[in-house]
């Protein structure tokens, strides 16, 4: 909203200079968002033509409906400066030649949804341009001149708060004027040219038949003055802000008076605010004779009483204040005092402050007016107490952690999704992940789904990063993902996923590394370095079933369990999803559900005991079946518990020369070892060999060379 | 007897001579020196020898054990500054090592955790809740009711009719304060989302907010605990001001500046010519939103305050464009190792 300091002068004695009313208006809550200077030899009052003004331009908040017009600025100033506020008495002449002899018709059917309504006849209106000084006033504040009866109906608003509105009274059929609410499916063209299609929860101002305007949001064009107007209907009235909200929202119609209606326009001011209308009209628009005030009354809001505690705003303040004067600044601001004893005030204040409603209310008023930079900062005595720790969010911050020293950059990618990455991953009908949740209003099309896992976006985030020609990526990501519930809650299950993608490079560039792509078993340590901070127990890794995670590469991807619980996955992701994505080169990825490791109890680890007596290992080579998985032959050797067999690992794997086509050799590293004493290496020999005869025969396999 | 520690001298004197790296040297001490050394080995048959004999050649060992061991140590000490200098250089020891993969948190994660732990250390606790929130938590318990025009401040995401995309982290702290009794100090950091895209405007960010309830807390507090905090994360002579300011669910309401780092508050264009830069919102906790978790106003109070971890961010780094946050391109991730 605009002012300007010559207009703030009409009711206010100002000597200080634009910075400075700048700083007080934004220090006491009225942000002044710019300034700008107007030079001019035009008359901008009727009265003074100042050759100099100033334009604020103001952010008012949302509560401070009292402070949408130059007379509520000007009245704030006066409160903070504590100077006399003065609006000058309005009255009308009713002697001829302005008098005239004509009453009509108003009623309001629905007396909760609007207050009060005024109307007033004016005849011999000429309908024209308006004033220069009129014009000025407007453009300053960035407002359209329209005609003369227009815009001091948009004078009076700007400078008094009060919205009006002008009927061309000719077109009011039975020239009468009914405030109901709308049929359903009524309809009204408004002044924008737009056909509207209203309900019953609507409020209408209305002639005899037919609506003519929505009340407090905007009028019709079949009452529209326009250059043949000879008569005019002017309406000030108060209606419910509840209701005129719902309803400007209900038809995507915000306007300057809808605005002021919606927050509550002062019900003290639609009188005063007609009047000056009127007397305008008349002083304006040539020769115009007016008909009296023709009142039809509603539900007014009424004056509250409210208790006020000295004691209460210096606690929450946290300032010494003295009781005189938070009552004097309360006063200033055109808060009646009711009574009082030692502790307790009863206050009224001003129906023009709909955001004044209970104590606390007072409170902030006197820490506003006494201003912030004149309260202490101090510090709180707080006592000492241990709170619960929230378990959700360290999960999410030790996985970050841990990704990011693994080498990996963090991405962030938004909550809501392309649609097409569903399609472009081929995830199945039957597959959670393709019951997205949509969202009603989305900013567009590409962010209207939120996201049921994370390796789409991190996938589009290669295909960004290749376009740089960047090619060698090591990304993760850690957030939310939102999958529909089938319970009975609202809210969708929200799962913490952490998720990863390699590809390009292996290692950092440089002169002494081989220069080699990231594989399968890259993707897979990291997985199993990553759950094992979580869990070292439970984890599982099974072969992947390629219609679970159809956009991963048959054969080459795993699914991850834990506690016989699908958590995840982890392989390369297949090249013809990578296609949609104009990728070509090979991705490994995993994604894991979080979510399962949030209830794992603290787990405080146990010391064991050293070994008191050396390890003695042996190292065996096995050719084997191609086919036959390391995995089973370690089980094999496991469950047999071997005496002294204290555990076992793979240091080689090889195929190629000197080895059958399809067949491998697996060398396997047994560890023996005894709690009690030194194991001789011929009782390791025995043990070992007879154990590698039954592993020979079991498989079918032959030692190597 | 005594000839043969002269000889056994002569030839450790020989070898020391002949010796050139640090192994060799060692050797010759453990041959000479050792426990099986030939001067230890000699020493142990003094038992051997006459009374008279025993101390003549025992003080002749020692000597010679001494003489031996000042040799080798100076020797040590040549053969230490030749070594690294000698002429056919092993290494080159100007090539880079061989340095693992370095990442990076997102800056986002970096400037949030960096807030998170000034407020741990104050005594805050972090709390966490859904993001996407029923209407009842995002607004109503908030003071936000239907109808009030306080609800266009936010534009919001929505679900269905009564569920929405949080606009900000406060509902998580209606679902901690209906949880727990009061005295309450959390944090409460995460995603937001508005219904809003441009220059300055991602439809998703990050926020962290705070709340304490007590008894006896006031503004005066809440004004000491945000100058420390911002003094900390920004700087000691960080400008600090509150000015009044309006959100339904604390009252009385501030928002906080600080005097502008790029221009020290003479104007410039990141403070849009002012000399102070918007950083948090703030304030005391509205008793209706108090009797809506089942505290009662009359018995405590609470401040509350929240700020935008893209906006701290931005100011951190000196970042331009907020578009970079969420594009993840590698070149900008880098940056931030």
């Amino acid at each position: 909203m605009k002012v300007s300091y010559s207009g703030l002068k009409e009711f206010i004695p100002l000597n200080i200079s634009e910075t400075e009313l700048s700083y007080s208006l934004t220090m006491k809550g009225i942000e002044v968002e710019d300034i700008s200077v107007i030079e001019h030899e035009v008359i901008l009052t009727v009265d003074k033509p100042p050759a100099k003004d100033y334009i604020f331009e103001l952010s008012v908040t949302p509560n401070r409906m009292d402070c949408l017009s130059f007379m509520g600025i000007a009245r704030e100033l006066a409160a903070i400066y504590d100077i006399s506020f003065h609006n000058k008495k309005i009255e009308i002449d009713y002697k001829e030649p302005y008098k005239l002899n004509l009453t009509v018709p108003i009623s309001i059917q629905n007396s909760d949804l609007c207050g009060i309504y005024v109307g007033v006849v004016i005849d011999k209106v000429k309908i024209g341009q308006s004033p220069e000084w009129l014009k000025k006033f407007l453009e300053n504040i960035g407002v359209r001149s329209i005609n003369n009866v227009v815009d001091i109906t948009n004078y009076i608003m700007f400078q008094w708060g009060q919205p009006l509105h002008a009927f061309d009274f000719d077109k009011l059929e039975g020239h009468e004027i009914i405030v109901r609410n709308a049929r359903e499916g009524e309809k009204i063209k408004t002044l924008d040219g737009k056909e509207r299609i209203l309900d019953s929860s609507m409020l209408v101002i209305a002639d005899k038949y037919n609506p003519v305007g929505i009340a407090g949001v905007m009028g019709g064009e079949s009452s529209e003055v326009t250059t043949d107007t000879k008569t005019i209907l002017l309406e000030a009235a108060w209606f419910l802000p509840q209701s005129i909200r719902k309803t400007a929202k209900k038809l995507k119609l915000p306007s300057e008076a809808s605005h002021r209606f919606e927050r509550g326009v002062d019900p003290e001011g639609v009188m005063d605010a007609c009047k000056r209308a009127v007397k305008l009209l008349c002083d304006i628009c040539g020769g115009a004779q007016t008909s009296q005030f023709i009142t039809a009354n509603g539900n007014l809001p009424k004056r509250k009483r409210i208790i006020f505690k000295p004691e209460k705003a210096r606690k929450i303040i946290g300032a010494k204040l003295k009781d005189n004067e938070m009552i004097n600044i309360l006063r200033r601001l055109g808060i009646d005092i009711i009574s009082h004893d030692i502790d307790n005030f009863i206050l009224s204040p001003p129906l023009r402050r709909f955001d004044i409603t209970e104590e606390i209310d007072f409170i902030e008023e006197i820490s506003r007016i006494v201003g912030f930079e004149n309260i202490q900062a101090t510090y709180p005595k707080t006592p000492v107490f241990i709170q619960p720790e929230e378990p959700l969010y360290k999960l999410e911050t030790s996985a970050k952690d841990i990704l990011k020293n693994l080498g990996l950059f963090q991405v962030i990618n938004y909550s809501f999704t392309n649609p097409k990455n569903i399609k472009n991953f081929a995830v199945s009908e039957s597959d959670k992940r393709i019951n997205t949740i949509s969202l009603q209003n989305p900013i567009s099309y590409e962010q209207s789904e939120m996201r049921t896992f994370l390796l789409p976006q991190i996938v589009e985030n290669i295909q960004h990063n290749i376009a740089f020609n960047k090619r060698d990526l090591r990304l993760f990501e850690v957030g939310k993902v939102f999958i529909k519930d089938d319970n009975t809650s609202p809210l969708p299950l929200e799962e913490i996923h952490a998720a990863v993608v390699l590809t390009g490079r292996k290692y950092p560039p440089s002169w002494t590394y081989p220069n080699e792509n990231v594989d399968f078993y890259d993707i897979k340590g990291m997985a199993e370095y990553f759950l094992n901070f979580f869990s070292e127990t439970g984890i599982e890794f099974m072969e992947g079933n390629n219609t679970d995670e159809p956009f991963m590469l048959a054969d080459a991807h795993l699914d991850i369990f834990y506690n016989n619980i699908k958590i995840g996955y982890l392989g390369e992701i297949s090249p013809n999803i990578l296609k949609n994505y104009d990728i070509l080169t090979k991705v490994f990825a995993f994604e894991i559900n979080l979510l399962p490791f949030s209830d794992i109890n603290k787990h405080y680890k146990r010391f064991q005991p050293l070994p008191r007596f050396p390890n003695i290992s042996r190292d065996t080579a096995f050719i084997l079946d191609f086919n036959l998985s390391s995995q089973e032959i370690l089980i094999y050797i496991l469950q047999k518990n071997i005496e002294f067999l204290n555990n076992i690992d793979i240091f080689d794997v090889y195929t190629g020369k000197n080895i059958e086509k399809d067949k491998k050799s697996l060398g396997i590293r047994f560890n023996y070892m005894s709690d009690e004493r030194t194991l001789t290496d011929s009782e390791v020999d025995e043990i070992h060999n007879s154990l590698i005869e039954e592993v020979l025969s079991k498989f079918d396999a032959k030692l190597r060379d | 007897m005594l000839e043969k520690i002269k000889n056994i001298l002569s030839q450790a004197n020989e070898e020391l001579e002949k010796v050139s790296d640090l192994a060799g040297l060692d050797n010759i001490r453990v041959s000479y020196l050792g426990k099986k050394g030939h001067l230890t080995l000699i020493l142990r048959t003094l038992g051997s020898l006459s009374p008279e004999e025993r101390p003549v050649v025992g003080d002749s060992i020692n000597k010679a054990k001494a003489e031996l061991e000042e040799k080798i140590s100076l020797k040590k000490e040549t053969l230490e500054k030749t070594t690294s200098k000698s002429s056919t250089k092993l290494l080159d020891l100007t090539l880079p090592g061989r340095t693992p993969f370095k990442g990076a948190y997102h800056p986002i994660t970096q400037i949030l955790n960096e807030i998170c732990d000034i407020f741990t250390s104050l005594g805050f606790t972090v709390s966490q809740g859904p993001e996407i929130e029923l209407d009842f938590y995002n607004f109503e318990a908030l003071n936000i009711p239907a109808e009030h025009p306080a609800r266009d401040m936010q534009d919001t995401f929505y679900v269905s009719d009564n569920v929405v995309l949080r606009t900000h982290t406060s509902p998580i702290q209606i679902r901690t304060m209906q949880k727990r009794k009061p005295p309450l100090k959390i944090i409460a950091p995460g995603k937001v989302y508005r219904c809003d895209s441009d220059i300055t405007h991602t439809p998703m960010f990050h926020q962290i907010e705070g709340l304490h309830v007590d008894k006896d807390l006031s503004f005066s507090h809440l004004k000491g605990l945000l100058i420390q905090f911002l003094q900390k994360f920004f700087s000691a002579d960080t400008k600090v001001r509150f000015r009044p300011s309006f959100f339904p669910f604390t009252e009385p309401s501030a928002e906080v500046d600080i005097g502008c780092m790029m221009c020290g508050g003479s104007g410039c264009r990141v403070c849009k010519g002012t000399g102070w830069i918007e950083v948090l919102g703030a304030g005391m906790v509205h008793p209706q939103v108090f009797r809506n978790v089942g505290y009662d106003p009359a018995e405590f109070t609470g401040y509350a305050f929240g700020l935008g971890i893209e906006r701290f961010t931005m100011l951190r780094y000196g970042i331009n464009d907020i578009r970079l946050y969420y594009e993840n391109d590698i070149r900008f991730l880098e940056q931030f190792k």
